[in-house]
């Protein structure tokens, strides 16, 4: 692949996927949108890099859910100590928009993500973003089945949490 | 869950659109050249030093007791040591792809730190020893060409720079084993229900 080609497919692959990645770095940092924009740069900057060695084995939804979800997960140790994701982001986060209500479901809704491990999180937001399961199991490596298993009870944590906040 | 999924739709349909990738392949071209010169830079400094040591104990000061050839050969071999353990390193390293699953990438990251576990373990414990023995070892023919204050400030200035190493080897250490019980919990999170 030549450079400019390289270029031209970043491109388009960061004009498709963009809207899908930010929202699953702000899902990720609870809603903190300071953080989720350094995370989905960290994100992009290793699509980049990966992309001249994709060889079409999956779909380049899947891989760069891959590299999303990889970059999430070592983004989190990286940046321990350094910045904390607290409370305080989601407060941020209504403070930031002008629609009030709409940011307040937001809110509800990433703080029911946020109380979950980082894994169960990430694996909850593909299922809200409609991938396929198969797909899911092929990003976190565990069997379809084990997937379901997980997935299920993630819901009923999720169903826990969302009913303890109301 | 349906009621999650529009909101979460709408929520995605809020964030802001941005077509710059320009910078992006800027800082990611800065990104590799810099983790690039941080992995070989401590193999350059480490070979730097041994060479300067073989320089200066073989070639432009040759050392005449067998006591010293032993200590010069100990501490030039502790540094080749460490060099060869830094280069299998960065190979491991580069084993650890994004594109790889998570619980891949996870396994091969801890299999990765588990190494250098056993390297910081028994290996540099060796081949502090080594070096430090080694330098000891010169001192007899040392004292031989350098008066007693020079060789009370060789003696005795060694343990002050070799505690100040060891301190910040500790450092590092630490923070490769946080990183190492990190990634073993998260394995055990992506495998919860398969086990």
């Amino acid at each position: 692949m030549s450079d400019a080609q390289q270029r031209q497919l970043f491109t388009s692959l960061y004009d498709t996927y963009q809207a899908m990645v930010v929202q699953l770095c702000t899902g990720f940092m609870n809603g903190d949108k300071n953080l989720a924009n350094d995370l989905r740069q960290e994100i992009f900057i290793n699509t980049w890099k990966a992309l001249p060695g994709y060889r079409g084995e999956a779909a380049y939804k899947t891989w760069i859910y891959r590299i999303a979800v990889n970059t999430c997960l070592q983004y989190l140790r990286k940046e321990k100590g350094k910045k904390k994701v607290t409370s305080e982001a989601l407060e941020n986060y209504q403070a930031d928009d002008t629609t009030a209500s709409a940011n307040e479901n937001y809110t509800t809704l990433y703080r029911a993500i946020g109380a979950l491990n980082s894994v169960d999180r990430l694996v909850i937001m593909m299922v809200l973003d409609e991938l396929e399961y198969e797909d899911i199991s092929k990003v976190i490596g565990i069997s379809e089945v084990n997937l379901r298993v997980k997935i299920h009870r993630i819901k009923q944590r999720l169903k826990k949490i969302m009913a303890h906040e109301q | 869950m349906d009621e999650l999924k529009k909101l979460w739709n709408n929520a995605k349909q809020s964030a802001p659109a941005s077509a710059i990738t320009a910078p992006l392949i800027l800082q990611a071209a800065a990104k590799r050249k810099s983790s690039v010169y941080f992995q070989y830079s401590n193999i350059f400094i480490l070979a730097v030093v041994a060479l300067v040591l073989w320089l200066f104990f073989y070639r432009l000061y040759p050392l005449a007791s067998l006591l010293s050839s032993i200590g010069s050969g100990l501490m030039v071999g502790g540094l080749v040591l460490r060099i060869c353990i830094e280069i299998l390193s960065i190979i491991r390293s580069g084993k650890i792809h994004f594109t790889d699953s998570a619980l891949h990438n996870t396994s091969t990251a801890v299999s990765y730190y588990r190494f250098r576990k056993t390297i910081h373990g028994p290996v540099t414990i060796l081949i502090v020893a080594a070096y430090s023995i080694g330098y000891y070892l010169l001192m007899p023919e040392w004292s031989r060409y350098f008066p007693v204050s020079i060789m009370l400030l060789l003696c005795c200035s060694y343990p002050v720079g070799a505690i100040i190493i060891i301190k910040l080897i500790r450092k590092g250490i630490r923070k490769e084993m946080d990183d190492l019980q990190e990634l073993v919990k998260l394995q055990n999170d992506i495998k919860e229900e398969a086990d």
